[in-house]
């Protein structure tokens, strides 16, 4: 019987992927009803959540007279294909990478007669999955915006499905290209082409930002249409005929307006050069995978030697814990630092919105009006916050499910297992305070804006990272998931999305309590803060104070019971 | 081809495999034949795991060549592994599948035709006793639930090599009895099979002929006897054992 080729095709594995996707809903129904409304809940708010937002911004830009059909909110929808494309290139890769190469079901694959390309196609899928899932719950919502304000046709909104399936075929088959090359060519130096790849792209963004920058300094521009048309003459690359993410804004725009024709030729080219380059990431797959996959076990074993990095002394300043949580914080900041998978995305968001703050001032000398400073002032602490929601639940939520691989380590130590959540946290909040005190710092002072409000935000930020870091860490006690050792995974999980949500509430409330109070009153009273402004906001800033107490002792307290109770 | 010739399943020629500038496995040359039990013994780190690894195509050698069957490893990959089995030390299930779901995969992976899948899965069942389980999520399975599915699932495809890599660990004694029943009516029935381990007293039992690999070297090969006498002692596998590895251990006497 042996001997025989086997060609079955991609079907054992979409069979494998819809039953055990059966059994996994199987289970989910099992274990309650609660568990699968608070998922739905928790996709539901994140959903809304954006799409408020996004019909807000679309609101605001109708009120200013912009047409929502036209050429600049199509360059908008534009940059925002192509920023997604980016990121889509950016985490299909790292996915698929572990998928690819650190996955005892790769190996189990093949050892088995099955061409090399179908276990790729396999796994690239399970990676798309998980790396598109936050395009779908933010991007989604927002199309779903744009078409409800721009009155778009039924035509619009039957082409979004086809579209959220066939868009990120291209960047994530790019990512995965890129994967399976740095694999085959340069597999001791992978971590250092990944880092100078982010440093090289961290360059071109900078050197793009300075050009625009330098376009718009003082003096430059006449007036405020002629700034308008800098800008937008700066991002209009994102337009180019031949980028796929061009075609999907193009052919959605085309069904908006009901134009049927044009909107199918836009999309078809966008699904079939989406459809060639996964073809070619496949092919390229069927060469380099399994030559790539013994070249990595080709390092030596004594290449790493160990120095003195200064960055190691940082947890030695983080006050309040004691040597052994000391010495849990030292491992997870190391293993942080020499992996530039994990920090790498949050370069290149510090620098890119260091940059924004710094264009801030430089872009509106003096002339903008205090209400937009004041707006941009609210807003830029929003954005820290969603960024450091964003991070924690990314970083800090599956650090205590990954732990559970090394239990019989840390659970033999004369350690209580709640010290392994303070380490977390207390790992988690010296990152969170070196991002976010003085990018906002920097922010407040680019807007001129006064020292009262400096330092309300400056608390805001110190309840942001307290509040986030704890959730983070604590209910990734809550909600462990010892299955599973990729840690991008535990994040898009159950227990991951639900405390991405809690964190968001708590961001909205904490903002709404500390800083809103203030934004308010000076956006009506024009700069000028009333002295019975303080009877608002004092205890607003009270209140925020209890909602961070809150968040810092309950999760960590529901964590530490969850954890007791554990067995391993 | 001779009879002889056409016998030999196994092929590895001057293997060797180098990590970064240390060679785990040097100049290895081997001929299993049908219906042998070879077992393949080592200290830690001397280059078993990299051997099998290298048989089952998961790394290519540096230098030498690997047939399975008459099809070479790398150029002619998968006819090579169609003929093969591996079960792992760490036996790998999907979690989210049942043991039966786990055996219908693995049949549509080897290609078999849906009859001959079926008629085989009921085998494999009853051979290995999975009827009580095998609708169960394997999440839910202890160690020797797994290694039963595990080996079950390599049996399926009737495979003319199987590569074992310590089969008893994690097993209770019965379970040890079942395993060595079991190679042993795989053996009888012209299945060549390579296994490596550390539980001599299983070897010793078992095997046709022994290889020992030491720093990447294959040190000894052939029958307990012809063991014996390379290490000019006699007696139980376990002193043989240690004997011949350490003379090759660096500074040990002449």
């Amino acid at each position: 019987m042996t001997g025989s080729m086997p060609d079955s095709g991609l079907v054992p594995f979409l069979m494998l992927r819809l039953r055990q996707a059966r059994h996994q809903l199987a289970e989910l129904r099992g274990e309650g009803w609660i568990k699968v409304v608070s998922i739905a809940a928790s996709c539901g708010f994140v959903a809304i959540f954006a799409f408020a937002v996004a019909l807000a911004g679309f609101q605001f830009l109708g009120r200013q007279k912009l047409p929502l059909g036209g050429d600049i909110v199509g360059l908008l929808l534009d940059m925002f294909f192509f920023a997604l494309s980016g990121l889509l290139v950016f985490s299909g890769g790292l996915v698929l990478y572990g998928s690819l190469y650190d996955s005892q079901e790769s190996a189990f694959l093949l050892s088995k007669p099955v061409p090399d390309d179908r276990v790729y196609a396999h796994q690239f899928i399970g990676s798309l999955a998980v790396s598109s899932a936050a395009f779908l719950l933010l991007a989604l919502p927002l199309l779903l915006a744009y078409g409800l304000s721009v009155r778009a046709s039924p035509l619009y909104f039957i082409l979004l499905i086809p579209c959220f399936v066939f868009f990120p075929l291209a960047p994530a088959s790019v990512g995965g290209i890129i994967c399976l090359g740095l694999v085959r060519w340069i597999p001791n130096r992978r971590k250092e082409a990944l880092a100078a790849i982010i440093v090289i792209l961290v360059i071109i963004g900078l050197a793009w930002l300075g050009s625009g920058l330098y376009r718009l300094r003082p003096g430059a521009t006449s007036s405020d249409d002629e700034a308008l048309n800098e800008v937008l003459g700066h991002v209009q690359f994102a337009s180019a005929q031949l980028l796929p993410s061009h075609w999907m804004g193009r052919g959605l725009r085309h069904a908006a307006r009901g134009e049927l024709e044009p909107a199918l030729r836009h999309l078809a080219m966008m699904a079939s050069v989406g459809t060639a380059v996964f073809c070619l990431s496949a092919w390229i797959a069927r060469r380099w995978y399994r030559i790539g996959l013994d070249r990595l076990s080709q390092r030596g074993r004594a290449e790493f030697r160990q120095r003195f990095v200064w960055m190691d002394r940082l947890p030695g300043f983080v006050p309040g814990i004691g040597e052994a949580e000391r010495a849990l914080l030292l491992k997870d900041f190391r293993t942080f630092r020499r992996d530039p998978r994990q920090w790498g995305q949050m370069l290149v968001f510090l620098v890119l919105l260091g940059f924004y703050f710094s264009s801030l001032r430089r872009m509106f000398p003096g002339e903008i009006g205090w209400v937009f400073r004041n707006g941009i002032s609210l807003m830029n602490l929003m954005v820290i916050g969603m960024l450091l929601c964003a991070s924690c639940g990314r970083f800090i939520f599956p650090l205590i499910s990954l732990e559970g691989k090394r239990v019989w380590l840390l659970g033999l130590t004369p350690l209580p297992r709640s010290a392994w959540i303070r380490g977390k946290m207390a790992f988690s909040l010296m990152l969170c305070l070196l991002f976010s005190l003085p990018l906002l710092l920097y922010s407040d002072l680019s807007l001129r804006m006064p020292v009262e409000l400096i330092v309300l935000h400056q608390v805001a930020a110190i309840g942001l990272s307290m509040g986030l870091s704890s959730l983070a860490a604590g209910l990734g006690a809550v909600w462990p998931n010892f299955q599973e050792k990729d840690p991008s995974k535990i994040a898009v999980g159950y227990g991951g999305t639900l405390s991405l949500v809690i964190g968001l509430v708590f961001l909205l409330a904490l903002v709404g309590t500390v800083a809103l109070p203030w934004h308010v009153i000076t956006g009506f009273t024009d700069k000028q803060f009333p002295l019975w402004g303080w009877l608002v906001v004092l205890p607003g800033l009270a209140s925020g104070l209890v909602l961070s107490f809150l968040a810092v002792t309950v999760p960590i307290r529901l964590g530490n019971i969850n954890l007791d109770r554990q067995e391993f | 081809m001779t009879q002889l010739e056409s016998e030999i399943q196994v092929r590895m020629d001057g293997v060797s495999r180098k990590y970064g500038e240390h060679w785990a496995v040097r100049d290895l040359s081997l001929e299993l034949r049908k219906g042998e039990l070879f077992a393949f013994l080592g200290p830690n780190g001397a280059g078993k795991t990299t051997t099998i690894k290298m048989m089952c195509g998961l790394l290519r050698p540096t230098a030498g060549t690997i047939t399975i069957c008459g099809h070479d490893l790398v150029a002619d990959g998968l006819a090579a592994r169609a003929n093969l089995s591996y079960v792992p030390d760490l036996p790998f299930l999907y979690e989210h599948l049942t043991g039966l779901e786990f055996l219908q995969l693995v049949a549509q992976l080897h290609g078999l035709a849906q009859e001959k899948a079926m008629e085989r899965i009921s085998t494999v069942t009853r051979q290995f006793e999975l009827e009580k389980f095998r609708d169960q999520i394997t999440m839910r399975y202890s160690h020797g639930m797994r290694q039963r599915t595990v080996f079950a699932a390599a049996l399926l495809h009737q495979p003319k090599v199987l590569v074992v890599d310590e089969p008893t660990v994690g097993l209770d004694p019965r379970s040890v009895r079942q395993l060595k029943d079991l190679l042993r009516e795989l053996v009888a029935e012209g299945t060549t099979i390579f296994l490596s381990s550390h539980s001599l007293d299983v070897v010793q039992e078992l095997a046709d002929r022994i290889g020992i690999i030491s720093g990447g070297k294959l040190i000894g090969c052939g029958s307990i006897g012809e063991l014996s006498s390379q290490a000019s002692h006699d007696g139980p596998l376990e002193e043989v054992f240690l004997k011949l590895t350490s003379e090759d251990e660096p500074g040990a006497g002449p």
